[in-house]
């Protein structure tokens, strides 16, 4: 299963940081290719997402349930495609800035083929689109929260296989253009 | 004499196989070419589909057993075209598209195989299987700084080649195979047949626009000498001392030019969305003489909700859907009205088809209805067995509920599919002659025999239905050439220093589609001998 984790650091407090992502209105514009999402309840959501490859763009639905909700630290959640056999799992933390100071890089945790596989669709999608490099966080001049993200999806079905090639490399990007802009969000509220 | 911003000796307009093939003969006989692509992505039309040439008579044909004939070849196009074929430029096409086949092998790195689907029509006198070639897999790296300006196709999106499933013994979706071409960069389809030409375009050092609309011609005295573009939202002026190739595709995407000339319902285009007619406005500005504007090389097509590619609506190509057994098409009264397995284009004349005494099209509206032994067994657009139903298709647990939700008459479904399915039963389709036609059978399901690779009863619910839609490849229509592929005039003569080829040009075979790459094949020869032809003069300025 395709698998990204990074974490991100910012100037606003844990509290600041745990009032911000409670609340998905907040920081779901920020997922890339997000049009729309409906809370269905406390826990359950739908969310509407369009996705883009090579000039072909697709609408899809993901239902989303939140799994954990332990305040004000991590909230994890699963996710299903409604239209889609796509399933997946992901993980938000919230820390002390103290507790890990050095901002990382997406990290993956693939197997040898996955890791071939990950290097082949990174290869052709930086020559179909270019670079694929995201710009990395950089340090906060007072860095006072750590925010760790982890995205899993997995495509099943006939064409799985396949998909989960061409998903590999596009996830570490999507999480960390997510991840940058949280930052940004957070660390214009800290500012403020 | 003019102020041009550029100028070349033959400039092209449109960078699909038309116009890529004309590049490299003008320059081939020695002219300076430019080439001048609107969108900012190289490969036109033909990028985005299966990229097959059909060239009766290749040199290829014996790989698969077959042979073939001049005399044939004309026999076949003169029976499908109901009395619209132009005689001469058939011939020509005849006896010039092999020799095109054979001078990219030599000149590019493409390389070609004949592949075993049928001609449309085998059963027609002259009707042939490997007349359709295909570009074997092609390493698109090399095409180096170029490789992101490549069009991709929302229609082939993995690197498979057609000759993958001509020889039906490839798992298309076995993804050692894929990582593998993939880790080489390779491409197939139409991305094999245009990384091979670009490449070969690009070698020759022949400069390739991108973002740059032809929108006029600048002629002198009468002659095409060159052309007014837009680019970045300036106007520029072109020069083009030999000629101007319009190859700028059709206007399959210009709502009020298909409303003007193409007849009956409007048809929903499969092409990239910039084939809005460019070429055909200016050949009409220069006094062209136009043709066969009324046709258009259409297939059948299905939309899932939400798709898109460039921005617009994605009408998706349709095969297992049609081909399959389990599978039957109907329109509003729930009746059958043509056999299925035709070619998509032909399915498409009977959905065209007018009711003259109501005034209406009862076909326009259809739908393509399957049972869940289809659905066990065979791919529905991107939907692959085994997979969760999405909800873009509609499904109901028997054929009346099925009928109520699409809108079709419930007594009439059920009264079509339980004839279809005792007939189907004993292998014939006394109604549409479905199965009978080694085409019919081509695409069906191999592990089956006879005219059970393509029929098979609807007889296991739930059922399912999704609509299907008139598309088009792209028109047909536009300036008539002659077999120089240079633009006749309306008053007689031609239009000096104008030539055109593929989709922008007057299609030669009517309405008829005689076999896959039936667009591709006359693009490229009449490219090649547009590019000829233009480079054979001598310089205006």
């Amino acid at each position: 299963m395709p698998e990204v984790t990074l974490s991100a650091q910012c100037s606003a407090t844990p509290q600041q940081a745990w009032a911000f992502v409670e609340h998905m209105d907040n920081w779901a514009p920020f997922l890339t290719g997000y049009q729309r999402h409906e809370t269905i309840d406390e826990r359950n959501s739908i969310w509407v997402v369009k996705g883009e490859l090579g000039g072909l763009t697709r609408i899809a639905e993901f239902r989303v349930q939140i799994t954990a909700w332990v305040e004000p630290e991590r909230i994890a959640f699963e996710l299903e495609g409604v239209d889609e056999p796509f399933a997946g799992h992901g993980i938000f933390s919230i820390a002390g800035a103290q507790s890990d100071p050095s901002p990382a890089a997406p990290t993956m945790r693939p197997g040898i083929l996955q890791r071939i596989r990950d290097w082949i669709a990174r290869r052709i999608l930086s020559q179909i689109f270019g670079s694929t490099e995201t710009a990395k966080n950089q340090p906060t001049a007072a860095p006072n929260t750590r925010l760790t993200c982890t995205l899993a999806l997995n495509a099943s079905g006939g064409s799985g296989p396949i998909m989960n090639i061409l998903l590999a490399p596009m996830l570490p990007a999507i999480a960390q253009d997510m991840a940058d802009k949280i930052v940004a969000a957070l660390d214009q509220r800290a500012a403020a | 004499m003019q102020d041009w911003t550029e100028s070349a000796d033959v400039v092209v307009i449109g960078s699909g196989s038309a116009g890529m093939s004309a590049a490299l003969s003008a320059h081939e006989a020695g002219s300076k070419v430019l080439v001048l692509e609107r969108s900012q992505k190289l490969g036109g039309t033909s990028a985005v589909s299966g990229g097959l040439p059909w060239v009766p008579n290749n040199h290829h044909m014996h790989e698969v057993g077959c042979a073939d004939s001049r005399e044939e070849a004309l026999t076949y196009l003169r029976r499908l075209s109901a009395g619209k074929m132009d005689d001469a430029l058939c011939e020509t096409f005849v006896d010039t598209a092999p020799g095109v086949i054979k001078f990219l092998e030599d000149k590019t790195d493409l390389e070609f195989v004949a592949l075993t689907i049928p001609d449309y029509h085998p059963e027609f006198e002259g009707g042939k299987v490997g007349r359709s070639l295909t570009a074997k897999l092609f390493a698109a790296g090399e095409l180096g700084a170029l490789r992101p300006a490549l069009r991709m196709s929302p229609h082939f999106p993995i690197p498979v080649s057609l000759a993958d499933v001509s020889d039906g013994k490839t798992n298309l979706l076995d993804p050692a195979m894929i990582a593998d071409r993939m880790a080489r960069d390779l491409v197939g389809t139409g991305h094999a047949l245009m990384a091979g030409l670009i490449k070969a375009v690009q070698d020759r050092g022949i400069p390739m626009k991108l973002g740059v609309r032809a929108r006029d011609l600048v002629i002198e005295n009468g002659t095409v000498v060159g052309l007014l573009c837009e680019q970045d939202g300036k106007s520029i002026r072109i020069g083009a001392r030999r000629g101007v190739i319009i190859a700028s595709g059709g206007f399959e995407w210009n709502e009020d030019l298909l409303k003007t000339y193409v007849f009956g319902p409007t048809p929903a285009p499969l092409s990239p969305p910039f084939n809005e007619g460019d070429g055909l406005r200016m050949a009409i500005n220069a006094g062209a003489e136009l043709g066969n504007m009324s046709e258009a090389w259409y297939h059948a097509s299905m939309r899932i909700p939400g798709e898109e590619y460039e921005g617009r609506q994605l009408n998706r190509l349709t095969s297992a859907e049609r081909h399959s057994p389990g599978a039957i098409i109907v329109n509003a009264k729930g009746q059958r009205f043509v056999n299925e397995a035709l070619s998509y284009h032909d399915v498409c004349h009977a959905m065209r088809m007018l009711d003259p005494l109501k005034f209406d099209f009862p076909n326009e509206r259809a739908w393509v209805v399957v049972h869940q032994g289809y659905m066990d067994r065979y791919t529905f657009l991107t939907r692959m067995p085994g997979d969760p139903v999405p909800r873009w298709i509609t499904q109901a647990p028997t054929i009346a509920e099925l009928a109520q939700k699409i809108g079709v008459d419930a007594d009439g479904l059920q009264a079509t599919i339980a004839r279809f399915n005792a007939n189907a039963a004993q292998g014939t389709d006394p109604d549409f002659h479905r199965g009978e036609s080694a085409y019919d059978r081509y695409y069906g399901d191999r592990d089956r025999e006879g005219a059970f690779q393509t029929l098979g009863p609807l007889d296991q619910g739930p059922f399912y239905a999704c609509e299907l839609r008139i598309g088009t490849i792209g028109t047909r229509g536009g300036p008539r050439v002659n077999s120089r592929a240079e633009v006749l005039a309306s008053g007689g003569g031609i239009v000096p220093g104008l030539y055109a080829a593929g989709n922008a040009m007057a299609s030669f075979t009517g309405m008829s589609y005689p076999g896959a790459g039936g667009t591709i094949g006359p693009a490229l020869t009449f490219g090649h001998i547009a590019g000829q032809s233009a480079a054979s003069g001598s310089n205006r300025f």
